[in-house]
């Protein structure tokens, strides 16, 4: 038994996605130990990202400057969009550095067991998009797992009406993983892999 | 040491868990449902990755954990594959799959439930009428569950419906009503009576014959509000599904089915 504040970090610490009662355990007590400096440091960042971070009004990824730094770069390729599941998705291809147009954030898939459908999507908003800004290809870069294909497959049906090219990066993904883990390579090919969507 | 032991079973369900495990819903043949972890499953060198697929039917090995079991192996027999690559069958696949979730408890004995899952899979894979598939499963789930719904006589006065008469299905009365009874419930065609009548010992091998069209999306979207009354809850896949059927056809058919 701890005492009832440790008890409630603990229980505060579980929630975050991936930690495990153990996990919990071992960083509430690592925060336990660390001054008091370094634990306001923690908090601060915390609640500054929380305030500062929105929406970019174009991608919808995250950013604390609106339009974010990728849709106000005047040197990436306006006529292209890829669209990912999230943020982290961005993040995985700029590293690869071979992708220079532009994102479009859904944050998340649809995942009927889990009550996710269309309109819990950033989906609107991409359509929103599609009607203002000039595209020309879209690249659907979900990830290569049931419900990655299921939103590639909806959003397909919803944007073939429109006359936009419409691809699909490659299947040399491994099937049921996530782009986040994929080496740079297989992630290069699969870009240039990719190809157009027949439904 | 760890206690190893094979089940044949179907995928019911799989969620993301920790950093890169998957934690999957298991129907078996003999023993209900299990939980069981599938670990590493998310890392592109799993060996495990790609062979655990919601819907897909397997000979899993698994291992006996203190909470939790472990699969050590699948060997797929069939993969549904179908049901994943077309979003429409996804859908329905989706709801059958939760609604077994939810009725099915863990390490319950078989009664027959594994069986109907899977021939349900299968239908939704191979016909086109995806309601009819659906109507059926439902009308089977409820009859194992006890609540299969009167569908002869008025459950308020007693009296025979007769052939022709519209359809009004009460959940909380169980069945049907004649039209001296019915009040203020919604009713649908004379088509629609007929239509439940003839599923109640319809096949799925009817699927792929018979042409009901919009008689069909009536008599579906009762019996699902008629399971959600029993089940006291709406299931999580009703809503994508909703959305499904009524774009594909329904009421409002824009421009038919694919
Ligand atoms: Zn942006
Ligand atoms: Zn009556």
């Amino acid at each position: 038994m701890y005492a009832r504040s440790i008890a409630q970090l603990i229980e505060e610490l579980g929630k975050l996605p991936g930690i495990g009662p153990k996990s919990a355990q071992r960083l509430a007590f690592h925060l336990l130990f660390q001054s008091k400096e370094e634990v306001k440091a923690l908090i601060e960042a915390i609640v500054k990202a929380k305030e500062e971070v929105k929406y970019c009004s174009q991608c919808q990824n995250l950013t604390d400057i609106n339009p974010c730094p990728i849709c106000s770069d005047l040197n990436r390729e306006k006529w292209l969009l890829c669209v990912v599941e999230n943020p982290q998705d961005v993040a995985a291809m700029e590293r690869i550095r071979e992708y220079r147009g532009q994102y479009h954030v859904l944050h998340g898939v649809i995942s009927p067991m889990d009550g996710v459908g269309p309109e819990d999507l950033k989906i609107r908003e991409l359509l929103q998009r599609l009607s203002n800004q000039d595209i020309k290809e879209i690249i659907i870069a979900t990830n290569p797992t049931v419900e990655g294909e299921a939103t590639a497959m909806y959003l397909a049906k919803l944007i073939k009406p429109l006359g936009i090219k419409l691809t699909r990066i490659a299947r040399g993904l491994p099937e049921g993983g996530d782009i986040d883990y994929v080496d740079q390579l297989t992630l290069v090919r699969a870009l240039e892999g990719r190809r157009e969507i027949d439904n | 040491m760890v206690g190893l032991y094979r089940t044949r079973a179907v995928v019911l369900r799989v969620k993301d868990f920790g950093e890169a495990d998957r934690l999957v819903t298991l129907l078996t043949a003999e023993s209900g449902k299990v939980q069981a972890l599938a670990k590493g499953v998310r890392r592109p060198k799993s060996k495990l990755a790609g062979g655990i697929s919601i819907f897909s039917l397997g000979d899993f090995q698994l291992w006996q954990g203190k909470s939790l079991d472990g699969i050590k192996q699948v060997e797929i027999i069939e993969s549904y594959r179908l049901l994943r690559e077309n979003i429409e069958k996804m859908a329905y696949a989706s709801y059958v799959c939760e609604l077994t979730d939810q009725l099915q408890g863990e390490r319950d004995a078989d009664s027959g439930v594994f069986s109907l899952v899977i021939h349900t899979l299968a239908a939704l894979q191979d016909y086109e009428d995806l309601d009819l598939v659906l109507g059926i499963f439902l009308l089977r789930v409820l009859s194992i569950g006890g609540y299969l719904p009167e569908i002869n006589v008025c459950v308020s006065c007693g009296s025979v419906v007769p052939i022709g008469s519209s359809l009004v299905l009460s959940a909380s009365g169980g069945g049907i009503l004649c039209a001296d009874c019915i009040r203020g419930e919604k009713s649908a065609s004379a088509e629609a009576l007929s239509l439940l009548r003839f599923l109640v010992n319809a096949d799925y091998r009817l699927a792929g014959r018979i042409k009901a069209g919009s008689v069909n999306y009536q008599v579906v979207s009762l019996l699902m509000n008629y399971v959600t009354y029993y089940l006291e809850k709406r299931l999580k896949s009703s809503d994508f599904l909703d959305i499904i059927r009524e774009e594909k056809g329904g009421f409002k058919s824009v421009n038919g089915s694919k």
